[in-house]
């Protein structure tokens, strides 16, 4: 069977590195992880990940719901948030996006593990 | 001396009796010859006087027996007479042997003068006595028979010119009967006569004609007593009047006509009585005063009337005399000043006035008297305890034909009324200086809004200079946009519910922002109706100003409380990042513990950094709470939930986020030895 792959949205490095190592170690198939919300846009056309780990603020103009809102005009993918922000749990404009879940930062890797496999198929 | 007097005529006899009494003579009477006679006999006189005209035996009879007698001849005898004055009666009278011949009348001193020089001569002898002249007895008839023919002849003449004079006399009398007849039917007044016992015997043709009746005797089937002119006649009152005082002068009563009528009557009478002084009949006049009657009934009426009323009211009717006297003073005087009218009436006016008032009130009455209506005048008068009463006085003088009299006044107690008014007026000043000096803009509307009053202080406000052309208008006009609509509500709320507040802005008439805290109230009236409406606007600018200044800070601060909070977890978790990546190169379990403890920590900083920032106080979080996030996560972390169940009891309590970081490290160290937590 087929690792999925996930796309993490993260403006911040260090985090989405340790993100990455700790979802590869899992044993996903990690893609390069995107900056910005306009990368995110692109990677996720490109390579149509099984699900995105999207953070909210991020460099640029387009912020991490911007982002989800156009990827979901053409592609179905799952797409987790997390943010440092807990306000963004009840933003109309991200609960438009209809995400699996809003995780708030810093999340426990256990809880992030349990949501990630009830998001994927299978 | 005694002498002896003949006469028939009692006056005669008491004329001379006086007269010879006074001149010490003593004297006895007789009343005819035979009489004399008599006396003679009895007694020794000295002097006869007889008159010769008289019954029985006359003076020449009496002459002759006492001239005849041997016993009494020598008596001096006078006749005195006043009938036989005739010369010839004189020769038969000497003839018969008289003395002396006296014709009637003498005057007394020539008469006693005579008599005098009589006694002097026959007690000196000198008078002379003889024997009756005439001898023969039928000589003395001729001549006493002429001397009797011809008195009688004379007497005759007398009679008949004494019938002629009768005539004259009994013609006049009828004449004045007659005019007297005339007179009584025809009089003005009825005049009646009545028996005591009531039966009317005379009455006039006035009087038939007054009572309604057609003639006397109808009239007279009327009785006084049984069947009266009237059901009251006060005829027992009638009838004491006239044994008192004889007489009963202008006695009014009110009589029934025939036809059952009243006529009022002024009634004259006297009593007529008999020589023993018994009533014997009533007489009197009687005049139909029924017109004048009803007329003063209309005026007693009239002025009982007046009188009720006056006395009824509540105001004093009082009347002074042109000197100031009081003449009258209704007894409503006694509720208003404690006089009785009696202590009134009769004193002078100054006595009541209060001293202040004294040279007002004389004016007045002087203004009064030249006739002059005043009205509506105050005044203070002292009251029977030395209090004051205020008075209002209404006057008017009283006329008598042109002349002023007196002084009518009506005079009502009004200080309660003056009282209240002082009293309100006090009142009004206050609630005015209160109103003025107030800093707010105060207003009274109607129920439609219309703008009816505003304070001085809320024109200055508004910077209103003057306020006419905004009253009567509406208020709620003044307001823009949706503060009018605003306005309307709480109008309409006022009404409603009996009060109404809101705030909103209504900049001043030179255009400068101003905010407004309006309350709106309801001014009952002492009915309890409402038709006004109070309404209080505070000037709240600077609050506004100062709240809005606040406003934005606080959503400044929101939002750099965003970013702070996004950047203080962003850090934590890239702390947490960093620590993970530096286990991947550390190989001593010591150190990856240590490293593992340290990213836990931050977990919990985290978490309370999360939970503070959902709090709604930033000082305070809910405990409870916390506690269940922070155990449930604690429990997850180590991957034991399938090992430990977990009950927790946590009261809902705030807790300073100061203690509340020391309880995190107990909890943390008591946690990791898997020992039961609890905490109370």
């Amino acid at each position: 069977m087929k690792p999925a792959n996930i796309l993490i949205v993260e403006d911040e490095t260090i985090v989405g590195m340790d993100l990455k190592l700790k979802l590869q170690s899992r044993g996903y198939n990690v893609l390069e992880t995107a900056s910005t919300g306009q990368e995110a846009i692109e990677i996720s056309n490109k390579y149509n990940p099984d699900l995105i780990l999207m953070d909210i603020i991020l460099d640029g103009n387009i912020d991490g719901i911007e982002a989800a809102s156009q990827i979901s005009t053409r592609q179905q993918i799952p797409i987790i948030y997390i943010t440092g922000n807990s306000d963004f749990v009840i933003d109309e404009r991200l609960l438009a996006t209809q995400p699996v879940e809003v995780l708030i930062k810093p999340v426990h890797d256990l809880q992030l593990f349990e949501i990630i496999k009830q998001a994927l198929p299978n | 001396m005694k002498v002896l007097i003949v006469d028939d005529n009692k006056e005669n006899i008491y004329l001379l009796k006086t007269l010879l009494a006074g001149k010490k003579y003593e004297v006895v009477s007789a009343y005819n010859g035979a009489e004399a006679m008599a006396k003679l006999e009895q007694d020794n006189f000295q002097l006869i006087i007889s008159d010769i005209l008289m019954p029985e035996v006359d003076g020449f009879q009496f002459c002759r027996q006492v001239k005849e007698s041997e016993r009494f001849s020598k008596i001096p005898f006078i006749f005195y007479s006043a009938t036989y004055i005739d010369e010839k009666d004189e020769v038969f009278a000497l003839q018969l042997g008289a003395n002396k011949f006296i014709r009637k009348p003498l005057q007394p001193d020539e008469f006693i003068k005579t008599i005098k020089s009589i006694i002097k001569d026959a007690q000196k002898g000198k008078l002379k006595f003889k024997k009756p002249s005439l001898k023969k007895e039928e000589e003395i008839f001729k001549l006493y028979n002429e001397r009797l023919v011809q008195k009688l002849e004379k007497k005759m003449v007398d009679l008949e010119a004494e019938v002629e004079k009768h005539k004259q006399t009994e013609n006049k009398l009828r004449q004045s009967e007659e005019r007297f007849r005339g007179l009584f039917e025809n009089a003005v007044v009825g005049l009646y006569r009545t028996t005591p016992d009531g039966k009317i015997t005379v009455a006039n043709h006035t009087l038939i004609k007054m009572l309604g009746y057609s003639s006397f005797e109808e009239l007279a089937k009327r009785n006084l007593k049984t069947n009266g002119f009237e059901s009251e006649y006060p005829r027992a009152e009638f009838e004491k009047m006239i044994k008192q005082h004889g007489q009963a002068v202008g006695f009014e009563s009110a009589w029934l006509k025939k036809d059952r009528s009243t006529i009022y009557i002024s009634e004259s009478a006297r009593a007529l009585r008999d020589n023993k002084g018994k009533i014997i009949a009533y007489e009197g006049t009687v005049q139909d005063i029924t017109n004048k009657k009803q007329a003063e009934m209309a005026l007693i009426a009239s002025e009982q009337k007046f009188r009720e009323m006056t006395e009824r009211s509540f105001d004093i009717i009082a009347i002074l005399d042109s000197k100031g006297f009081f003449t009258y003073v209704s007894p409503s005087v006694t509720n208003v000043l404690g006089y009785l009218p009696e202590e009134m009436v009769g004193k002078h006016f100054r006595k009541f006035v209060a001293k202040i008032e004294l040279d007002k009130s004389i004016k007045t009455l002087a203004q009064l008297l030249q006739g002059k209506k005043i009205t509506r005048l105050e005044y203070e008068i002292q009251k029977k305890d030395k209090s004051i009463a205020i008075v209002e006085i209404n006057s008017g003088p009283i006329r008598n034909g042109k002349k002023i009299t007196g002084v009518q006044l009506n005079i009502r107690d009004i200080t309660a009324r003056v009282t209240a008014e002082k009293a309100l007026r006090v009142s009004e000043e206050f609630n005015r200086r209160i109103i003025e000096s107030s800093n707010d803009c105060i207003k009274v509307l109607d129920l439609q809004g219309n703008l009816l009053f505003m304070s001085n202080g809320g024109q200055k406000l508004l910077e209103i200079q003057d306020i006419t052309p905004y009253l009567n208008k509406s208020w709620l006009d003044l307001w823009k946009g949706k503060f009018r609509i605003t306005a309307e509500q709480a109008l309409s709320d006022a009404i409603k519910k009996g009060s109404s507040y809101f705030r909103a802005y209504l900049p001043t008439i030179t255009g400068k922002d101003k905010w407004w805290s309006v309350l709106i109230s309801q001014i009952p009236e002492v009915s309890g109706k409402v038709n006004k409406l109070l309404a209080i606007s505070r000037d709240i600018t600077p609050e506004m100003a100062a709240e809005e200044k606040l406003r934005d800070s606080l959503l400044e601060k929101e939002v750099l409380l965003k970013e702070i909070h996004h950047r203080v977890k962003n850090n934590m978790n890239v702390l947490i990042s960093l620590l993970h990546l530096q286990c991947q190169h550390v190989d001593d379990l010591k150190g990856i513990l240590a490293i593992q403890m340290c990213i836990k920590r931050i977990y919990s900083m985290a978490l309370i950094h999360e939970k503070l920032y959902k709090s709604e106080n930033f000082a305070n979080v809910n405990f409870r709470d916390y506690t269940i996030t922070l155990i449930q996560e604690l429990i997850r972390s180590y991957q034991v939930e399938n090992y430990i169940s977990t009950k927790i009891d946590v009261e809902e309590i705030s807790i300073m986020i100061m203690n509340c970081q020391f309880m995190i490290m107990a909890w943390v160290s008591q946690l990791k030895l898997m020992l039961k937590a609890s905490l109370h």
